[in-house]
């Protein structure tokens, strides 16, 4: 059961549809989101955002600055750069 | 007989005011396709904060941070931000502003007294400097700061000001931009924080804020971030519009220019055929007594 996933910088919108991982540099730790994740706000350090469709895997380069936001099955990621 | 060499000069300085109208449409419209294009890059952002920031609305029940309350204290003056231009020539871009800020004040029986303004942009500093306002914050966009800078100036003064109770509410009116020939006048109020009633069929069981001991830090740069965002789109908003809204103005100014142009030609060709004809009954006139 996938998820949405949305990842915008301030230059545009970089990804959105539906995914079933996601791996997130954060504050705390490296996060990894599976669907039904818990509601979950945290800040995001400089890192790799990865997610996979399927058996596909994604990365993106996070620059430092930002956050992201669980809520339902929404997963949102905010980042400056 | 309207004299002939005066509807010349006449035409002749229209046709120079034509050029220059014409002239500052074409680079209204130059610097209109890179503020729009600004705008629409950052849009995703905006919008997507915005949603975010509903969620969090919508299902906190953990938290209790300043920006959700309404002062309790006497103090219910009310915070305007006005985002204006520095220059004018753009229609009635400006003055819609201050009209839908009169409507909003009469509709809510507010007095003058009681608001306080927070002014970007020199039109509408001129504007009000000369009634008796309460201006708390007024910057020029061509002083030099980029717009993020202002906007982050004006966010910190207002979460300042609204923690500290100086005001119970804060409003922002400036001109979204609907299309290249439709801009509008809104009023918006950003603080404090619209909070839903928790609703029980929806997931309002609070967040999961990591890492745990910074969970308040978080959250308050979150939402203070949240107000810059929202003055820093309104501001590109504001720029797309301002040059759109020239654009039309200078493109009305052009083809009035044009109608005068060919009115006054026309009058002029008609002074110079009277002359011409006069000038011939003279000749005949002075033929017929000689012979």
């Amino acid at each position: 059961m996938p998820f949405k996933l949305k990842i915008v910088n301030k230059k545009g919108l970089i990804f959105e549809g539906e995914v079933d991982f996601c791996e997130i540099p954060t504050g705390a730790g490296i996060e990894g989101i599976m669907p039904k994740h818990v509601n979950f706000i945290a800040d995001i350090v400089m890192g790799k955002i990865k997610y996979k469709i399927g058996e596909k895997e994604n990365e993106i380069d996070a620059a430092s600055g930002g956050f992201v936001e669980v809520s339902g099955d929404n997963l949102n990621i905010l980042f400056n750069s | 007989m309207p004299n002939l060499k005066s509807i010349k000069r006449k035409i002749s300085s229209i046709k120079n005011t034509k050029q220059i109208t014409k002239a500052m449409k074409m680079v209204a419209g130059s610097k209109l396709k890179r503020n729009q294009s600004l705008m629409n890059e950052f849009r995703a952002y905006a919008l997507t904060y915005d949603e975010i920031i509903k969620n969090i609305s919508d299902n906190t029940v953990l938290y209790s941070h300043p920006f959700y309350f309404k002062s309790s204290g006497d103090n219910d003056n009310i915070g305007i931000i006005i985002i204006s231009t520095d220059r004018g020539l753009c229609g009635s871009f400006n003055m819609n502003l201050f009209k839908l800020l009169f409507e909003e004040l009469k509709a809510k029986g507010i007095q003058s007294s009681r608001i306080k303004l927070y002014i970007l942009g020199k039109k509408a500093l001129d504007f009000f400097k000369k009634g008796n306002y309460d201006v708390a914050f007024s910057k020029f966009f061509s002083e030099g700061e980029t717009p993020t800078n202002l906007s982050d100036l004006l966010a910190r003064d207002i979460s300042k000001d609204f923690v500290e109770n100086k005001m119970s509410e804060v409003y922002i009116i400036s001109n979204t931009y609907i299309s290249t020939l439709h801009q509008k006048a809104v009023i918006e109020k950003i603080l404090p924080l619209d909070t839903k009633s928790p609703d029980k069929n929806k997931n309002n069981g609070g967040y999961l804020i990591e890492p745990v001991s910074y969970e308040e830090e978080i959250l308050d740069k979150i939402l203070k971030d949240y107000i810059q965002i929202k003055i820093f789109f309104k501001i590109l908003e504001s720029f797309a519009g301002e040059q759109a809204s020239r654009m039309n103005a200078m493109d009305n100014a052009t083809r009035n220019a044009e109608k005068l142009i060919s009115k006054l030609t026309v009058s002029y060709n008609k002074a110079r055929q009277a002359a011409v004809t006069l000038e011939i009954l003279d000749i005949i006139n002075g033929v017929n007594a000689i012979r």
